[in-house]
């Protein structure tokens, strides 16, 4: 045990040391790391940004529920009083069919078509403003409001909203397929380097074979250099999706100030920083775990 | 001991370098290994090594037969002999001391007692004066004695040698056959190729005589 700490002590200094000889070129590797890793990490902040939008969004969803006909006084006032004590629902207006009638006639130019009607064939209705945006929120308040007594039918007026929650969908699934690519990216440059670096040291892993070294003894400063570039590489992607994020928001502030909103990107958070980092250590790992197992059996018979 | 039952290698697509070779050598034992180039001598130092494995027969070594072992466990086999190859195979990127640093961090030593040991092994070939300096600038017969550093650094109970007088003058071929004598004088077994002709050799010292991949007995030369 205390042997096998020492190792990894021995095998991270190395690379560490190396690393620090080869300064310019650890940065360069970890640079293109960065900026590769940028890009998804901006598209998600984007996507985040644009979901918190339809939380605090001026829009709001409307549900209207239409009473039968044949609906009591008391039913219609006990239901008045369950919907205002409900506390998913933000705000309430009673629409009674004479209004909802005149409403009608003022959308018509021609009021004869209206008063040719024998009776007032619409319903009394509620409109009201839930408190939520969720989907499947609003589909539970949907169910809970048509099983009260005296309602014909509740409909959820969620069009744009639809419409919104799937242009994100469709956005996070382009985000996925785009990390997925640069991930592929990232393995490859990795991998190359990595390659690169065992090549430098070919002989040294030769001599080291020939006289015990293990393949786990090999192969283990290899790791120490993909997982380090890794994490440089995920540290400066923060770092450019910051600047980046910065930018954006000081080159619209004239235009937010134009339209009298404060619309602004935020920033990578810690988790998005641990998580890219963690991300792409072990995407380095993995990568130079391959390409050093690779090469070791292969020299080693 | 090291013990060699019907021991036959090939290489692939090539010829048998050993074929059917047997022989016991005990512990402390001084060994040469004899031959033209070719006869198959750096093969038998390599089936000694655990470097090679026999493609028949048994090489068995501190009581592990290596044809059997699993390529996994091969490096603690190797760990405990000391090598010393023909090409010298030193490291150029790095001082002496780092040369010599390297079996050891292979075993997990470092540190203070690394140290000791590494200023140790340069004493007894006589580098302890050339610590920092990088093996380009060393001679030949110097490069040799680091190599030896190197394979004695983990105080391995076998030694071997391919041709280590090989490039060498006279004076500097005894200079590291006396260093030889002396790893064997406290204890261990030393094995020795080499294909010049035997001039000094004591006649207590056993000799494996090789010729075409066969071990033949000695003649003795006028």
């Amino acid at each position: 045990m205390n042997i096998w700490i020492t190792q990894h002590l021995q095998a991270m200094k190395q690379v560490l040391h190396r690393s620090s000889i080869n300064a310019m070129h650890t940065f360069l590797i970890s640079l293109v790391i960065g900026v590769t890793l940028a890009l998804p990490v901006l598209g998600y902040v984007a996507i985040n940004n644009l979901g918190d939008l339809t939380g605090k969004a001026d829009k709001e969803a409307q549900i209207s529920i239409f009473l039968r006909q044949d609906a009591s006084e008391a039913a219609k006032s006990a239901l008045r009083q369950l919907l205002e004590g409900n506390p998913a629902i933000k705000s309430m207006e009673f629409v009674s069919k004479e209004k909802a009638l005149e409403q009608l006639e003022d959308s018509f130019a021609d009021a004869t078509l209206i008063e040719s009607l024998q009776h007032n064939p619409l319903p009394d209705a509620f409109q009201i403003i839930p408190q939520t945006l969720e989907m499947d929120q609003l589909r539970t308040l949907q169910t809970e409001l048509e099983s009260m007594e005296g309602v014909q039918e509740v409909v959820l007026d969620t069009d744009w909203l639809n419409r919104l929650n799937s242009f994100i969908l469709l956005a996070k699934q382009i985000l996925w397929l785009i990390t997925g690519l640069f991930a592929l990216l990232l393995v490859t440059v990795i991998s190359n380097t990595v390659r690169m670096q065992i090549m430098a040291q070919r002989e040294e892993i030769e001599v080291s074979q020939l006289i015990g070294a293990t393949a786990a003894f090999t192969r283990r400063p290899f790791l120490y250099l993909g997982g380090l570039y890794g994490l440089f590489g995920g540290i400066l992607a923060i770092i450019i999706a910051a600047v980046v994020v910065y930018i954006f928001n000081q080159s619209i502030a004239p235009l937010t100030a134009a339209y009298q909103t404060n619309f602004s990107l935020n920033y990578p958070t810690l988790k998005v920083l641990v998580a890219t980092c963690a991300v792409a250590s072990v995407i380095g790992l993995l990568s130079a775990y391959f390409t050093a197992s690779k090469f070791i059996n292969k020299s080693m018979r | 001991m090291i013990v060699f039952d019907q021991v036959s290698k090939r290489y692939p697509g090539s010829h048998d370098a050993l074929i059917d070779v047997s022989f016991t050598i005990n512990d402390g034992e001084m060994v040469y290994v004899t031959g033209h180039s070719g006869a198959g001598k750096s093969t038998l130092l390599k089936l000694i090594a655990a470097i090679e494995r026999p493609t028949s027969g048994a090489v068995i070594i501190n009581q592990q037969n290596i044809a059997k072992l699993k390529s996994a466990n091969l490096p603690f086999v190797r760990r405990k002999i000391g090598m010393v190859f023909q090409d010298h195979k030193l490291l150029f990127d790095r001082n002496c001391y780092h040369n010599v640093a390297l079996p050891l961090a292979i075993n997990g030593i470092t540190g203070a007692e690394a140290g000791k040991r590494i200023r140790a092994a340069l004493d007894k070939v006589g580098l302890l004066n050339k610590e920092k300096a990088m093996p380009i600038t060393l001679s030949g017969g110097e490069q040799q004695r680091l190599a030896i550093a190197r394979a004695v650094v983990s105080r391995p109970s076998i030694l071997i040698a391919d041709e280590p007088t090989g490039h060498l003058d006279r004076n500097y071929a005894d200079d590291i056959m006396q260093l030889f004598s002396a790893f064997q004088q406290v204890g261990v077994t030393v094995i020795v190729a080499t294909h010049d002709a035997l001039g000094k050799t004591t006649p207590k010292n056993k000799v494996l005589q090789l010729q075409q991949g066969r071990l033949v007995p000695l003649e003795v030369s006028a």
